[in-house]
């Protein structure tokens, strides 16, 4: 059993799992689909992976969230935040997750489907020229562990688009 | 738990020298030399460590992602 556990990464070695109350607004959050469109954002990005409507000015910090609930089963939770990654043009561009307490990214706990993410840009990059006119498009993939039995491990990318306002 | 990727410094012989982007297996950057074609180029040295690289433009702007391998 105790292997099971550590193999699942339950136990030892596990992630420590912050929660909250998810303050992110309706338009700064995705509502993942159980299927994915075959529509595809641009080239390069995960085909089907969504946007959250309210884009991002690179000088805002302000709450987004991620909506499981249409992959969880009635009653089931997220009971872990396993990953959450930017891609290289983040790491570029200076844009980042914010992991600094009271920022640090939460699992929801209502209902316990949603995860609450704070972004964050260098303000020596605030000005950036790649920010202008359409700004640029950045993948943010969040990979969650569910307290199902046997637990179930969903991993999902959605789009940021960060840009002057 | 969080990967923010890093920044490192790329030279890539008549396309880039100075810092990209890297996360994973991948690296990004904006091509600041016009000697050769960011799209042909097969190698260049990130932090001073020869790569391997396979390169392609972004549809959705001007940045280059490529995917490296360390040569050992």
């Amino acid at each position: 059993m105790l292997t099971h556990l550590l193999v699942l990464g339950l136990l030892a070695g596990a992630p420590e799992i912050g929660t909250g109350e998810v303050v992110a607004s309706a338009d700064r959050t995705v509502i993942l689909r159980t299927v994915a469109s075959a529509a595809t954002a641009a080239a390069g990005l995960p085909v089907g992976a969504i946007a959250w409507p309210q884009q991002y000015d690179p000088a805002d910090h302000a709450p987004y969230a991620m909506d499981f609930a249409p992959l969880l089963a009635s009653g089931e939770k997220i009971a872990a935040i396993e990953a959450i990654s930017m891609n290289a043009t983040a790491a570029l561009l200076s844009v980042g997750v914010d992991q600094d307490a009271p920022y640090a990214p939460i699992i929801d706990t209502a209902a316990g489907q949603k995860v609450q993410i704070w972004f964050l840009v260098d303000p020596v990059a605030w000005a950036s020229v790649s920010f202008s006119a359409a700004g640029v498009m950045l993948p943010v993939t969040v990979r969650v562990l569910t307290d199902s039995v046997p637990p179930k491990r969903y991993e999902r990318t959605a789009l940021l688009t960060v840009r002057q306002l | 738990m969080i990967d923010n990727g890093r920044q490192a410094h790329l030279v890539i012989a008549g396309v880039f020298d100075g810092t990209a982007g890297v996360q994973g297996n991948k690296l990004s950057f904006l091509p600041n030399l016009a000697g050769s074609q960011p799209g042909q180029v097969r190698g260049g040295l990130l932090d001073g460590q020869a790569i391997r690289l396979s390169t392609t433009k972004d549809a959705t702007g001007p940045f280059w992602t490529s995917r490296f391998e360390v040569i050992s």
